[in-house]
């Protein structure tokens, strides 16, 4: 009987892992990464961090793309498993990534998610309103869009069970 | 007393026909923590106790809209919403609609407004995180009047120079966010989710 149950559990748990563990960069590039602390302190000295490799979260902002090449402006958001970034408030900043590759404009549209791994090469002082704002910039490595979620709330409740839903 | 909890707690009667009554003394312990917990977390007041103390007695915000000279220099605790950031060389200037707070300073009731004021920082607020109609509560500094026109009219923005800045979570639209599962407890749907950390929802 306990032995029977704890297969079920293996199973449950088995696939609970498999699904949570989808992830958006893929491992060959997981593994160059080399700087992994807070996104709060590249954005204060981008210099500092230049030729680091990172990987961020975050909502594109803007989308500046042309045949040869492609500038997205990002609102940086933490990430939570598989890198899948959190649409919360938790932001840190904001961040360009560059490409020589053509981002089209429907796809990478105003409000998406994505998850970027790059190297980071400078920075750019711009303009939001009239604050002087630093943008790090990051040339883009991979870059994983995430499809819309139609409900974020959690759709795992801890169950309190009540006998009859079983 | 098995009857009396049975009354406190309806569902867990139910349960208690279908498992044993040990394993319903567990799920009620569950429950209550839960309900210790939801209670917590809902009345956490966005600022501190120490700038609440600073801010008695409390300054209406009425008179404040009519005789800023008179308060200035005053600490205030200011709620409502965004209407509008501005980030300027160093700092930012947000104008926000007054609304009445609740017992937990977070704002309410916009048609109760009683007018505008302007929040001033030296720190550069999001304006995608910062957007227009979210709520807002303020504790600060009142500093001055800026004096603006506003429709034909001349508005006389009282200016609160930020100490502390709380954004609220966006609320959720419950009607999108049903879910069949809460059912079974009697509808607690409401207060959990309004308590709840922030989920962004568009």
């Amino acid at each position: 009987m306990a032995l029977k149950h704890t297969g079920l559990f293996l199973c449950i748990w088995l696939l609970l892992f498999s699904l949570g563990c989808a992830t958006g960069i893929s491992r060959q590039v997981r593994s160059q990464v080399t700087y992994t602390g807070p996104f709060s302190d590249v954005q204060k000295a981008p210099d500092k961090y230049m030729g680091e490799i990172v990987i961020l979260g975050g909502k594109i902002l803007n989308n500046k793309a042309s045949q040869v090449s492609s500038e997205l402006t990002v609102l940086h958001l933490p990430t939570g498993s598989g890198n899948r970034p959190k649409d919360n408030d938790q932001s840190e900043g904001r961040y360009l990534i560059q490409t020589d590759q053509f981002l089209d404009p429907a796809i990478y549209k105003k409000g998406d998610l994505l998850t970027v791994a790059g190297k980071l090469s400078g920075s750019e002082f711009r303009t939001i309103g009239g604050f002087d704002y630093i943008y790090p910039k990051l040339k883009a490595i991979e870059i994983k869009l995430w499809p819309k979620e139609d409900h974020n709330y959690p759709r795992f409740h801890i169950g309190i069970g009540v006998g009859k839903t079983f | 007393m098995v009857s009396g909890s049975g009354k406190r707690f309806k569902h867990i009667r139910i349960i208690g026909t279908v498992k044993s009554r040990r394993k319903s003394g567990q799920i009620a312990l569950l429950l209550l923590l839960f309900l210790v917990y939801s209670s917590l977390t809902a009345c956490a007041p966005a600022i501190s106790k120490q700038f609440r103390e600073k801010a008695m007695p409390p300054v209406p915000f009425n008179e404040l809209l009519s005789t800023p000279n008179d308060y200035e220099g005053r600490n205030i605790i200011l709620g409502g919403y965004i209407l509008e950031v501005k980030n300027k060389q160093g700092g930012s200037l947000l104008t926000i609609l007054q609304a009445p707070l609740d017992f937990q300073n977070r704002p309410h009731s916009r048609d109760k407004s009683k007018g505008r004021f302007l929040v001033r920082t030296d720190k550069f607020i999001e304006p995608e995180i910062y957007k227009k109609d979210r709520k807002i509560t303020v504790g600060g500094k009142i500093a001055g009047v800026s004096v603006q026109p506003l429709g034909g009219h001349v508005y006389r923005y009282p200016i609160i120079e930020v100490k502390e800045l709380h954004l609220w979570a966006e609320e959720l639209d419950q009607d999108l966010l049903y879910d069949p599962y809460w059912d079974y407890w009697g509808h607690p749907r409401y207060p959990y989710y309004r308590s709840m950390p922030p989920y962004h929802y568009r």
